[in-house]
């Protein structure tokens, strides 16, 4: 170290200096936060929603039903529903033209205090189904928790002579108790009855916390005996129908009847918005409707569309009670599809049946930055009048105030009041910034020229001067019927 | 080692290669693990640059690149997509630092479990150690702007998108700090 360092040499030893002081990451956690990455990647390719009171009322049941990330829904799960002919409860809909298997008995395994048990299974040319219940231990509701180097990370998988199907979609309900899923995997290869159920994990649990790595032989038969609801499928529902089939479908067909309710031109016609009826299942205590809502617009965000107000009536315009129910498909993200079901209490209904969507919810992209200065010392219970509007085409939004408030169990709120002229009903707004506990969500009553508000919840406080919040993205009330007949086809 | 030419090389190629695997992700968020392939030996060499032991940084490493998925579909690319996860990552480790109630420097760094050059190069190793001493005497700024440039290999541009400063002042900052240096090792050592 005797003569003087040129500059870029210094710089390279400077540069050395400091690499040389740090540890390599340890390959084990990389691997880890990776699988961590991965599986919390796939939890956003499922649906997501952003609740409003009125959508929460609408969409109650489906709340239990939480769709777990670790699979990815495919065409061939979300085709297997084109040719089917019956419905069991649990499984959901059957292809009963084609050789389908049943699971022969439930097989149950018990371990560690926990009782795992598939209670039934079907696979048919579409798909193989297992309804599962896991009796003795709660999931964790929400985003798995990494549970540190050793979580367990895999998938389930069905065995089949040597080969592996991997899982397509998931479905869960959770009790206090205990919960029940619905796996999904490709179909069986014909003539093969026997199949292994591999679970890694039950839930991604740290090690020892659960029992893991299970293996449940299942036996399966044909699956003629077994006692299948009688489902109908309509004709004209599988497909994006023209315009011109729409309008000549008769008794036993799906029809969107569009018409704006608001003077101008239609929402629902410039988005693309097409309710489908795809299948009715009767059963003993009323009816199931299953659909889908496809749009072209393309600035509508993954399962951007939700009906937001329904009513189904009879022939002698009498409405019929409903409520929503689980559907028996998951559209792919980007396909701008979303699905819907709805069971109709009741059974004697003189028909054709009508089923009116009058207003539908739609996410929009806004992707809008703004500033809101609080000041140096901002203090709980000082209110902020700001008065701004954003432009977002054909709908518009007013930020009318800011106001610091109390968390309700931890943290500072920014509430901001936000309101409408022109159908903006909700909006997602967060602070580019600060960290914050849950998001900024916010949404009113779906009804259009109502006040919202979006909360903004900052654990350490709300930050001093300039908050820079972006507003990533709208919900809008579509407020236009669209409706579909439907009658049960002459045998 | 990186020479002028190849961070050059690096600016003008990868960069095209990080948009076009962002916007594949901002498409389908599973491609972000071709992202975090590349961008995770820079972020944990930033996060234990910053006196992050193993254990926190893997904590505040996974808070990293969980907000920067979350965040993904609103990253717009006015910037380079680094100097965004590595705002990202300044940001959480000066959360962690304000949680934890706690500051810690340079010289608290945890020592490394391998150092291939200790035994072999003894010469080297004295000279990186009084490097790392001048360096534990800078101001925490001066510390940072060196370490986003060496241990997270940033460039100039992107460290000035991480330091919210425009990128010439940013190397008129880092070319100044390294003369400094310079002369004070010099004098010091030479």
């Amino acid at each position: 170290m005797s003569e003087p360092w040129h500059p870029a040499q210094f710089e390279d030893q400077v540069q050395a200096a400091i690499v040389a002081r740090l540890p390599q990451p340890d390959a084990g956690s990389v691997a880890v936060l990776r699988l961590r990455l991965m599986e919390e990647a796939n939890r956003k390719l499922t649906p997501q929603r952003h609740s409003s009171p009125r959508l929460a009322f609408a969409m109650g049941v489906l709340a239990v039903l939480i769709v777990l990330g670790f699979f990815s829904t495919s065409p061939q799960a979300a085709a297997a529903v084109r040719h089917w002919l019956g419905f069991i409860p649990g499984l959901g809909l059957i292809n009963e033209r084609a050789t389908w298997y049943a699971l022969i008995e439930p097989v149950s395994q018990s371990r560690s205090g926990v009782e795992l048990t598939v209670e039934s299974a079907s696979s048919d040319p579409d798909r193989t189904v297992l309804l599962i219940k896991v009796e003795g231990m709660v999931p964790p509701l929400g985003a798995p928790s990494a549970g540190g180097a050793q979580a367990c990370t895999g998938s389930p998988q069905l065995v089949v002579d040597g080969q592996s199907l991997d899982g397509v979609g998931q479905r869960q309900d959770v009790w206090a108790s205990g919960y029940s899923y619905r796996l999904v995997f490709p179909p069986m290869p014909i003539g093969e009855t026997e199949a292994e159920l591999h679970i890694p994990c039950l839930v991604q649990v740290v090690p020892g916390a659960w029992p893991r790595d299970w293996v449940v032989p299942l036996r399966f038969e044909l699956g003629e005996g077994h006692p299948v609801e009688p489902a109908y499928e309509p004709r004209l529902a599988m497909e994006r129908g023209t315009e011109e089939e729409i309008q000549g479908v008769a008794t036993g067909t799906a029809a969107p009847d569009t018409a704006p309710q608001t003077p101008g031109p239609s929402l629902v016609k410039a988005y693309g918005i097409s309710p489908k009826l795809e299948g009715v299942v009767r059963q003993p205590d009323g009816l199931l409707l299953f659909g889908t809502i496809s749009w072209t617009e393309p600035s509508i965000l993954d399962y951007g569309v939700r009906p937001a107000t329904v009513t189904l009536s009879d022939a002698s315009g009498r409405d019929i009670p409903i409520e929503p129910a689980a559907p028996d498909e998951s559209p792919a993200p980007g396909s701008q599809r979303t699905a819907w079901a709805f069971h109709a209490m009741g059974t004697d209904f003189p028909e054709p049946l009508t089923l009116t969507f009058h207003s539908f919810l739609v996410d929009l992209h806004a992707g809008t930055d703004f500033d809101v200065e609080l000041g140096a010392e901002p203090q709980s219970g000082q209110t902020f009048p700001l008065d701004r509007r954003f432009d977002f085409g054909l709908f518009d939004l007013r930020l009318v105030s800011a106001q610091i408030v109390p968390g309700d169990s931890e943290g500072v709120n920014v509430k901001l009041t936000l309101d409408s002229d022109s159908g903006t009903v909700g909006a997602l707004v967060y602070d580019r910034d600060h960290p914050q506990l849950g998001g900024g969500g916010g949404g009113g009553v779906p009804t259009a020229r109502q006040t919202f508000t979006a909360n903004l919840t900052y654990p350490e406080g709300v930050p001093a001067n300039v908050l820079h919040l972006s507003i990533g993205r709208i919900a809008v009330l579509v407020d236009e019927i669209s409706s579909i007949t439907w009658s049960e086809p002459a045998p | 080692m990186t020479s002028l030419f190849q961070r050059n090389h690096r600016e003008n190629g990868q960069e095209r290669d990080i948009r076009r695997l962002v916007r594949r992700a901002q498409k389908n968020p599973a491609d972000f693990g071709e992202i975090y392939d590349l961008f995770v030996d820079r972020v944990y060499r930033f996060l234990y640059s910053q006196g992050l032991s193993r254990v926190e940084a893997d904590d505040v490493a996974a808070q990293t690149f969980l907000d920067a998925l979350e965040a993904l579909p609103r990253y717009r690319e006015q910037g380079r997509f680094a100097g965004w996860l590595f705002s990202i990552a300044r940001n959480r480790t000066r959360d962690y630092f304000r949680v934890r109630s706690r500051e810690r420097t340079l010289d608290q760094i945890p020592e490394p479990h391998e150092r291939p050059s200790m035994t072999a190069r003894i010469e080297q190793e004295q000279m990186y150690r009084a490097l790392g001493s001048l360096i534990d005497e800078l101001e925490p700024s001066q510390r940072e702007l060196l370490n986003l440039r060496y241990a997270a290999d940033l460039t100039f541009r992107e460290i000035a998108e991480v330091v919210e400063d425009n990128e010439e002042a940013v190397k008129k900052r880092l070319y100044r700090l390294l003369t400094s240096l310079r002369q004070r090792f010099e004098v010091a050592y030479v």
